[in-house]
């Protein structure tokens, strides 16, 4: 339980792990070896209630260029499952991010996160995991997941599937399918996405479209997502949060773009989806 | 805008403010000098009820903002007020706020600006019910801990003793209304040479003294955009009632004078 005293009718949450030392969270690093998972870092040992609701943090270690996929799992140590599969934080150079997940997590269970990278220089290969937990009785949410899905990832890769807005600029490029059918209903929908860890990026805008339906059938769900490729940065932003969009088991995604660059190689960008 | 309709559900999202053969938004005036510009229509009117309110946002050059989104050329119609704004022209920030926006809305935008006049960049999205199922939507939202004379939040000092905790700090000594759903803007006080290091930052209620945190976020400062990440964060499910305290504070590595300072606001919905 919270070390203190909860008022009546004063909502509270709970921290995961800080690393107070260093004004952060649970600091997580991939494998040596690139695109290879590193170990379980706990964020809690024992969730102190029921959860209906997490609000996850990830933040770069370091303001160098990488790409990362962040896993968060449930169980004792070494019996881990994830729960939120793949949350591909691409970049680097600061593209911290918070989302919100709406899933459920008993009493009791202990909470985990491990990380892999495509760069893994010295100092390089982490990212650091926090995460609020809100109990059931304030959220008050009348659906609720026990996992999350990806869909697009790339693991050989630290990355996604590749999007080209193509050579005509400001103008929609072709759809190219995530998945071609989701695993369970989609109440919240997550896009991730990174720019081939490019150094040497070009300033660009693109307008991001996410689709259902067969090849040559899609129908927009997600509209016009606003991206802006920073030069300073080298990363993308923003960094999406979790959409409240309705998707069938079953469906189909797919995703375009449109952008101010007919550079080759940097109008390129490779994208994940999280389905929760 | 398309629309879609996925097993009889209304699933579509709609947006506006956008330049397509631009790839661009609609900009807006900041007043520089911490003053409030003129009004500027980014869309509408809308086409359906929105039970959720997305907005796409940055602004042409480093400074906080401050900004408020109304449904008319007029104060009347603020639904998001005092919006603290961080983002420079080199990135753009996606925040989802839980307000009810009705159909025929049309969206307007002001702000006001720390150093010279900007151009705020904003395009938005409305959320057909269908989609938001699984979250409550508010009719109110209201600001705590802005600061108009700077633009800015209430300011956060850690001292210049790293990781660890600052005061706490006021942010309002008795709030408005209840509070159901929280968002959280942090600003840089328009640092426009920002030091690498991890931050926290906790929110607290109860008398000074006897301040209980409810909510912490950790946050990296981005010295390539000069900017904190995540720099907005939503939502923090609480249930305050009125008449609460609200303070923050803060810790962080740096601790250099200037690099080290945050800047805190909070919005309650209910």
């Amino acid at each position: 339980m919270p070390p203190w005293t909860v008022a009546k009718n004063f909502a509270y949450t709970e921290p995961t792990s800080l690393t107070l030392a260093l004004s952060t969270g649970v600091q997580t690093s991939g494998s040596a070896t690139a695109n290879t998972m590193g170990g379980y870092a706990e964020l809690i040992p024992s969730t102190p209630f029921d959860v209906d609701g997490m609000l996850l943090f990830l933040v770069s270690q370091n303001a160098s260029i990488n790409s990362f996929i962040t896993e968060i799992a449930i169980g004792s140590d070494g019996s881990e499952i994830n729960i939120i599969p793949g949350i591909l934080l691409g970049g680097g150079r600061g593209n911290s991010r918070a989302m919100y997940f709406p899933i459920s997590i008993p009493a009791g269970t202990r909470l985990s996160a491990r990380t892999q990278c495509l760069l893994v220089g010295p100092n390089l290969r982490g990212v650091n995991v926090f995460a609020t937990l809100f109990p059931r009785n304030y959220t008050r949410l009348p659906m609720l997941a026990t996992r999350a899905f990806s869909y697009g990832l790339d693991y050989t890769t630290t990355s996604g599937i590749e999007i080209d807005p193509g050579a005509a600029e400001n103008t929609k490029g072709a759809w190219v399918e995530i998945t071609p059918s989701t695993d369970q209903d989609i109440r919240y929908l997550i896009l991730s996405y990174d720019f081939y860890s490019n150094t040497t990026a070009t300033q660009a805008r693109m307008f991001i479209d996410v689709a259902v339906g067969a090849n040559g059938s899609e129908r927009i769900v997600l509209p016009d997502l606003f991206s802006q490729l920073s030069t300073e940065s080298d990363t993308p932003h923003p960094p999406f949060h979790a959409l409240p969009v309705f998707i069938p088991k079953g469906s189909r995604i797919a995703v375009r773009a449109q952008s101010t660059i007919t550079v080759a190689d940097d109008r390129l960008f490779r994208v994940a989806l999280i389905g929760v | 805008m398309e629309w879609a309709s996925i097993l009889g559900r209304r699933t579509e999202f709609a947006t506006y403010g956008l330049n397509y053969t631009g790839t661009a938004h609609t900009t807006a005036n900041a007043g520089g000098s911490n003053a409030k510009g003129g009004w500027t229509r980014i869309g509408g009117p809308t086409v359906s009820d929105s039970y959720g309110f997305i907005l796409n946002i940055y602004t042409d050059g480093k400074s906080d903002v401050v900004i408020d989104v109304s449904t008319q050329s007029g104060t009347a119609g603020i639904f998001l007020p005092n919006l603290l704004i961080s983002a420079p022209s080199t990135i753009c920030d996606q925040m989802f706020f839980p307000v009810f926006v009705p159909a025929g809305s049309e969206i307007w935008i002001r702000g006001q600006a720390s150093l010279s006049n900007r151009g705020v960049l904003a395009s938005f999205m409305t959320v057909a019910p269908d989609s938001l199922n699984i979250m409550p939507v508010f009719n109110r939202c209201t600001d705590y801990g802005v600061d108009l004379d700077n633009s800015g939040g209430t300011l956060i000092d850690p001292s210049g003793s790293a990781n660890t905790w600052s005061a706490w700090r006021e942010m309002v000594a008795s709030t408005s209304y209840p509070i159901e759903q929280m968002a959280m803007l942090v600003g840089d006080l328009s640092n426009s040479i920002m030091a690498s290091g991890f931050y926290l930052v906790q929110i607290g209620v109860g008398s000074a003294g006897n301040e209980v945190p409810i909510f912490t976020a950790t946050m990296f400062s981005n010295i390539n955009d000069d900017t904190f990440a995540p720099r907005y964060i939503s939502p923090i499910l609480v249930s305050l009632p009125e008449g609460v305290r609200l303070s923050v504070r803060g810790q962080t590595q740096i601790t250099d004078a200037t690099d080290r300072l945050m800047s805190v606001s909070v919005y309650g919905f209910d």
